[in-house]
């Protein structure tokens, strides 16, 4: 945010003294997917000094008067006499700020109608009020004000879209009936995994798929899934749970693993009956893992190790 | 200070509020569109007394399919042909029907319909796709989730299916149940399949993924099952995933829907023909009601209930 044109040209705000503003569900408040920042009345006082200043003999006023008549106050709530809640009318005042020069001139005004509603709404008037002035200024509160200093072009796909609550499943009912009867198969399936001791989440006994470094070139790429070296197997028909409650599961050789391909390679490894190894070599070890498992057509018989 | 002066201190520093829009590809495609549409359907919730048998015939094959994809991922044998017959057969006895000529009678959608799950389940389980799964490790079908677009519009998608390729990438995949095939290339172009990767990504966190990496439809082409030996009859359109969108697709197509806001907030309701050849007109519901004034056929839809 950059003042580009007027009295306070080249004004650029310091960091502590912009804020993102939100609204009243906590969500940044955006402008074209930019969050808008506020550059506060209290931060701009001192640079409005400075051109402004009391010492040359300026002097800021601010002039209070009966608002002509009431609002709605969105914040005070009443019975509306039916059962029900209405927003409370509460009276209002017009705060006029006006800039005056050394000669007693008005070189500028800003008037605010505030809803009285606390005690301290009067000050909180007078300082929107001034507020109003220094925009009129040339000094806005907010950068979405400032058109000129707004980037033109980058914008972030991730602040131009914000996620509210949480998924709904949508699930038409039969499949949601399966879901929610599978749903305690699954908690049970991972308490007695828990209680029979894997530390890890892909805690096994066997390796199920050799590691790229135990088989040749062409297999590695190809021939994988013919060749399960050893596995112990697990009920074909368990449920998935929530395999990856340890998201900084890591290979032998360091790799991170994503966490989605780690839990889509258990549930596959349990639908088709196989464990996986305890430890993958490397993210690649993975990835030809969960492609074996997904071109796999039979379900291998079981093997004890 | 109490709790409410300290919300009117800060509610005053901020943008006059615009009106909420909320938004689908559904309605935001028909704004485009036909704005005339648009109003008629959103607006006055008016829709039309018959619903067409592809509607139906797309519920019970949603069905079918989430319930086969349900029990696979759990492990339990579901009929899926058995759960599309019933699905359709109650739909149909609730309301009443629209049938295109092309079909002879129920009887022969049900059996299109039952081929079609049947090919449906063989191709998944040649597919090498498995249905993603949450962190809580419930699979990703039929989800719906909303997002807070710019200037107060809210906007909403239902994922029909999030698979892993056997490749390991993050794949949306819209299920659809059309006549015909979708033009080669659509699938880069379309805005729907755009906008779940937006919610998506958005979600990005809660559904313990990184990113979007492909997109693409399932179009599992309903043609009526062929009484000779000539004609291929319902089928699965191979699927051809593309590359997701890149972060200035979305925000393009993000500025397409706060543009079609604008026009809702506006009121900009106009009829749109368009010509001859490419009128929107002649399949439309309301088509009675724009030309002659008529309501006749019509019903309103209740309110509607958002979740919170």
């Amino acid at each position: 945010m950059q003042i580009t044109h007027g009295l306070f040209k080249g004004i650029t705000p310091a960091e502590g003294e912009i804020r993102t503003i939100y609204d009243r569900s906590g969500a940044p408040v955006l402008r074209d997917g930019v969050p808008v920042q506020s550059f506060g009345v209290h931060q701009r006082t001192p640079y409005v000094l400075e051109k402004f200043s009391p010492l040359d003999g300026y002097a800021i006023e601010v002039v209070a008067e009966p608002g002509a008549f009431d609002l709605p106050d969105p914040d005070t709530m009443v019975p509306d006499g039916n059962g029900g809640v209405r927003m409370a009318n509460q009276p209002t005042v017009k705060f006029t700020a006006r800039l005056i020069d050394p000669n007693n001139r008005t070189l500028a005004t800003a008037s605010y109608l505030k809803v009285i509603n606390s005690l301290s709404s009067h000050q909180e008037g007078e300082t929107l009020a001034r507020g109003r002035l220094y925009e009129a200024l040339g000094l806005p509160g907010a950068s979405h004000e400032v058109e000129a200093a707004l980037p033109a072009a980058p914008k972030v796909t991730t602040v131009s879209a914000v996620a509210i609550g949480h998924g709904a499943d949508r699930l038409p009912a039969m499949a949601q009936g399966i879901q929610e009867a599978a749903a305690p198969d699954a908690k049970a399936d991972t308490m007695a995994e828990d209680a029979h001791a894997a530390p890890a989440p892909i805690e096994a006994t066997a390796s199920a798929v050799p590691a790229p470094s135990e088989v040749d070139a062409d297999a590695a790429s190809q021939d994988v899934p013919s060749k399960p070296a050893v596995a112990t197997v697990a009920p074909a028909a368990a449920a998935p749970s929530a395999p990856d409650s340890d998201p900084s599961v890591v290979a032998r050789n360091g790799d991170a693993l994503a966490p989605a391909l780690v839990r889509q390679a258990i549930a596959r490894a349990r639908s088709k009956g196989v464990t996986l190894p305890a430890q993958f070599d490397s993210a690649e070890h993975l990835r030809l893992t969960y492609r074996d498992l997904c071109t796999r057509k039979t379900t291998p018989t079981t093997e004890e190790a | 200070m109490s709790a409410a002066v300290a919300q009117q201190a800060s509610v005053a520093t901020l943008p006059v509020a615009e009106d909420v829009i909320y938004l689908s590809h559904s309605s935001s495609t028909m704004m485009e569109k036909c704005a005339a549409a648009y109003a008629y359907r959103y607006r006055d919730r008016l829709q039309s007394q018959a619903e067409s048998m592809n509607l139906g015939f797309g519920k019970a094959f949603d069905q079918a399919v989430s319930g086969f994809l349900v029990g696979d991922v759990y492990g339990h044998d579901v009929d899926a042909v058995s759960v599309f017959t019933q699905t359709y057969a109650e739909w149909t006895s609730q309301c009443v029907v629209e049938i295109g000529t092309r079909w002879k009678g129920q009887e022969a959608i049900i059996e299109t319909g039952q081929l079609l799950v049947t090919r449906f389940v063989e191709w998944w389980r040649d597919s090498g796709f498995s249905v993603m799964l949450d962190p809580e490790g419930k699979p990703i079908i039929q989800r719906e989730l909303r997002v807070r677009l710019p200037r107060n519009v809210i906007y909403t998608a239902i994922l029909d299916l999030m698979v892993m390729t056997p490749e390991g990438q993050v794949a949306v995949v819209d299920v659809k149940t059309p006549s015909a095939d979708c033009p080669e290339g659509f699938p880069i172009t379309s805005g729907q399949l755009t906008g779940q990767q937006l919610v998506v990504e958005a979600h990005a966190g809660e559904l313990g993924i990184d990113r979007v990496e492909k997109l693409g439809f399932l179009n599992a082409i309903k043609r009526p099952v062929p009484t000779t030996k000539r004609g291929e009859g319902p089928t699965i359109a191979p699927v051809h995933l593309v590359d997701a969108r890149t972060p200035e697709q979305v925000e393009e197509y993000i500025q397409s829907r706060l543009w079609v806001a604008d026009d809702i907030r506006r009121k900009r309701f106009a009829k749109r023909s368009l010509d001859a050849y490419n009128t929107p007109c002649t399949l439309c519901e309301f088509r009675q009601l724009c030309t002659t004034g008529s309501r006749e056929g019509l019903i309103v839809r209740p309110p509607r209930k958002r979740r919170p």
